[in-house]
């Protein structure tokens, strides 16, 4: 018979001895081949049959304290006999324990080092975030002084970028008219001067004492704090007007600045004029040797001619440097043109 | 504390009871010895295979999950690869414990604690007949040998035995017919051997059963 088909009969047999059959009835499944599957059977199931061994007792005591041990821990006393036989089997757990607690204390203090520095970050940005708030309150106020928004925007007119400050002043609507009139003629004598040189301003200033007093509140060294305080609002007005009435587009910018706290104040220079440019004339003098050019009155006569007679005046030269220096945009482009 | 299904020894052990130690060496202790003493057949190796065995139970415990594999073959696949360690390493060394030899340099049979029980010697009869299956048992190549003992002497179902051995279900059942096979013609050689007499030639289990 083949021998994988004797194989087949024998699973078979074996499941039905696994059943509760006897050899002897699991064997007929073969019919034929019975007589083979009888004696293999007969081998399974006394192998089945058989008791099984025991451990010793000795052995079962020691094994029994040693897995208390490693399991809660518990120290139970292990049998004397078989505790050389038992050691082979413990050094495990033992060896276990010691790697175990060094591993949790590095964590514990990995923990504790990852929760400092989370720490020490938030404290470092709520510092910060509570230093920027406070640098950020100081600035503020600058915009407080309503006066410089008056002469803006007179300004702003000239100049898309300054608009939106102009359009709230309602104090517009009246200075236009002046403008005109009074920047064509004062211009050229006071606004020159001022504007060219830095330290007109502080004259600038002084002149807003008497009269001007608002123009002379953009100046921030200008102590003369009464500046900010006198509301005439009219004078400011008529201030702006001067650059505005040059170049268009290239006065706006100075006279924003100049106007709020900056010390393009040259707008004194031209309220001066309209208020008194007598009076205006007397901050130049503060600046003594800038006024000498004051006479290019020849300005009156307008941009860039006016300018190449300017010149013929030799003193007018240290305010050009001084022009220079602050840009003193109006003046400077006029004398470009002339050459 | 017998009645314990695997489950709730396996959680009990989970959650250290002491308690658990006790219930897991009497359900568990006896089949491992025994299991790992046909494997050797050497006593004390068994032991120490036993006491290695429930070592990492406890170890292991709490990574164990039921539903991957019964607790029961786990605990065999455990004992298994400890003793397939161990006898690759006596294999290479050809050790012998003397305490498994007599005097005469034989080996000696290991009495069970219920030696001599009471029921007029058959039980005497029983445990000759065990050590001459075991003597036999341990004659078989090293796979036949223990899939027949985890199919027949511990009862592993064939799937188990697949599971816990990572062969496939044809090689299980392969080795399993030629180990019975090659079981039944040592045993029947020992017979020849023993009797003379053509007429009293009769395998160990007939002899038993008074065939």
């Amino acid at each position: 018979m083949n021998e994988q088909h004797l194989e087949d009969l024998f699973q078979n047999s074996v499941a039905l001895l696994e059943q509760g059959s006897s050899p002897a009835i699991a064997a007929r499944i073969g019919n034929g081949a019975a007589a083979e599957l009888l004696p293999l059977l007969e081998v399974v199931d006394t192998v089945r049959d058989l008791p099984p061994y025991r451990l010793q007792t000795t052995a079962r005591a020691a094994l029994s304290a040693s897995l208390i041990s490693q399991l809660g821990g518990v120290t139970a006393p292990v049998a004397q006999s078989s505790a050389p036989q038992v050691a082979s089997s413990q050094p495990l757990p033992r060896s276990m324990a010691p790697r175990r607690l060094p591993n949790s204390d590095r964590w514990r203090l990995f923990l504790g080092v990852q929760k400092a520095i989370v720490a020490a970050v938030l404290v470092i940005a709520i510092a910060a975030i509570v230093i920027i708030i406070r640098l950020e309150q100081p600035s503020e106020p600058t915009g407080q002084p309503t006066p410089v928004g008056t002469v803006a925007p007179i300004v702003t007119l000239p100049a898309p970028t300054l608009a939106p400050i102009v359009t709230p002043e309602p104090i517009f609507t009246a200075t236009p008219g002046p403008i005109p009139n009074v920047t064509a003629t004062t211009a050229p004598t006071g606004t020159a001067v001022p504007t060219a040189s830095p330290t007109n301003l502080p004259t600038a200033t002084a002149a807003p004492a008497a009269t001007v007093t608002p123009t002379a509140l953009p100046e921030p060294t200008f102590t003369l704090a009464p500046a900010p305080t006198p509301a005439p609002v009219t004078t400011v007005r008529v201030a702006p007007v001067p650059p505005t009435a040059r170049p268009p587009t290239a006065i706006p910018p100075r006279a924003v600045p100049t106007t709020t706290p900056s010390p393009t104040v040259v707008p004194p220079t031209a309220a001066a004029p309209t208020a008194a440019p007598t009076t205006a004339r007397p901050t130049p003098s503060a600046s003594a040797t800038p006024k000498p050019p004051q006479p290019t009155v020849s300005y009156g006569s307008g941009g860039p001619t006016a300018k190449a007679t300017a010149p013929a005046g030799a003193t007018p030269t240290p305010k050009d440097d001084d022009d220079d220096h602050h840009g003193g945009g109006d003046e400077g482009k006029g004398g470009g043109p002339g050459k | 504390m017998l009645d314990w299904t695997d489950a709730q020894l396996v959680s009990s052990l989970q959650r250290r009871e002491v308690e658990a130690v006790g219930v897991l060496l009497e359900q568990y202790a006896d089949r491992l010895y025994t299991y790992a003493f046909y494997r050797c057949g050497d006593h004390h190796l068994a032991e120490d295979i036993v006491s290695d065995t429930f070592t990492r139970v406890i170890e292991k415990i709490d990574g164990y999950e039921q539903r991957e594999v019964p607790f029961r073959a786990w605990i065999y696949r455990i004992a298994h690869n400890l003793l397939a360690n161990q006898l690759r390493y006596h294999s290479r060394h050809r050790t012998v414990s003397f305490d498994a030899m007599n005097e005469n340099g034989e080996r000696k049979i290991d009495p069970p604690d219920d030696w001599g029980a009471a029921d007029g010697g058959s039980m005497a009869s029983q445990i000759v007949e065990r050590e001459e299956l075991r003597e036999a048992i341990l004659a078989l190549p090293e796979d036949q040998r223990t899939v027949f003992i985890l199919r027949f002497v511990e009862g592993f179902e064939l799937e188990q035995v697949v599971s816990m051995l990572d062969k496939s279900l044809a090689s299980i059942k392969s080795l399993q017919y030629r180990a019975v096979s090659n079981l039944r013609r040592a045993l029947s050689n020992d017979d020849e051997v023993t009797n003379s007499d053509p007429a009293q030639k009769k395998t160990a289990p007939q002899r038993r059963r008074g065939i």
